[in-house]
């Protein structure tokens, strides 16, 4: 019988948080990022397509906003927060990450992310402390409910010390 | 002048990529953690990456991503489509940090490239990537 919270065991498999982005696919985020990053590819200065790299950007909250203040509705991976809290692990960090693409965002695309939790593991304990790894997967599509990417994040929440 | 597109017959197991030398600096760090809209401030805010543990202000994933992606395309041609990108960092960039990006071809099945890209700081492994593309036959 599994040890893991009620809420926890009831989320695995679901999508429990589903995030609608703020802002829209615009040509002037893809020409900063690709400027950043001195990418000088055609498709993105000309033709309309946004780099495989900007997947996640588009749902990331503004910082504040008339309707609801600096507040977000959601926080960027608002599950991981939501199952470090539950299972009392206070620090996290990032053990593995994976992006998958799809079809590509294109200039006026709006983007719909969907979290959902994979799997957690057994308590363990390693050199940073006692936790477990959790993976979060964010499906992300288009108006037309094309998948555009799905992003694969994997955690390794933990205490310091033994538990 | 239309740009050159790299097709499956010109690509083979073991080659490698030229490496690519960058000089990081806060804006090359700031600017991309902006364009994807990344707030968070171990990325622009030096002070509190001290406090964080941290050498400064660090590149984030999606930027790091973009440098992959730009290191994969500028190669190949603008034509090629990433299909997966898996990452593993061991350690942070930082502005003044002399990046080099390396890669190798591992893989190939059909017009389906798998390859290796690492990022490194004086010859230390920061990140390391594995990336599959699709170019023309």
């Amino acid at each position: 019988m599994s040890d893991l919270p009620q809420q926890i065991q009831e989320w695995i498999g679901k999508v429990v948080v589903i995030d609608d982005a703020e802002v829209a696919v615009d040509q002037s985020q893809i020409e900063n990022f690709c400027s950043a990053v001195e990418d000088g590819n055609p498709l993105y200065w000309n033709d309309g397509i946004s780099p495989p790299g900007m997947l996640s950007a588009y749902n990331r909250p503004h910082t504040w906003t008339p309707s609801r203040g600096d507040q977000p509705i959601n926080r960027p991976l608002e599950l991981h927060f939501r199952v470090k809290d539950l299972l009392g692990l206070p620090r996290g960090i990032v053990a593995e990450q994976v992006y998958e693409f799809g079809v590509p965002l294109r200039i006026g695309d709006r983007v719909r992310a969907e979290q959902s939790l994979r799997e957690v593991s057994d308590i363990k304990t390693n050199k940073l402390g006692t936790g477990r790894n959790w993976t979060i997967d964010v499906t992300y599509k288009n108006q037309r409910n094309e998948i555009v990417g799905v992003e694969s994040v994997s955690f390794f929440g933990y205490q310091r010390g033994t538990a | 002048m239309t740009p050159k597109n790299l097709s499956a017959s010109e690509i083979n197991i073991g080659d490698k990529l030229p490496a690519l030398q960058v000089k990081m600096t806060a804006q090359k760090i700031i600017s991309a953690a902006a364009a994807t809209r990344d707030w968070q401030p171990i990325h622009h805010d030096h002070a509190i990456a001290i406090k964080s543990g941290l050498r400064g202000i660090i590149l984030n994933t999606p930027s790091q991503a973009g440098w992959i992606s730009k290191y994969i395309t500028d190669w190949t041609g603008p034509q090629a489509q990433i299909k997966r990108l898996a990452f593993k960092m061991k350690d942070s960039i930082c502005p003044d940090d002399e990046m080099t990006i390396s890669g190798e071809v591992t893989g190939k099945n059909d017009t389906e490239i798998t390859a290796t890209v690492t990022l490194s700081v004086s010859e230390n492994l920061k990140t390391h990537a594995e990336i599959r593309f699709i170019v023309a036959n």
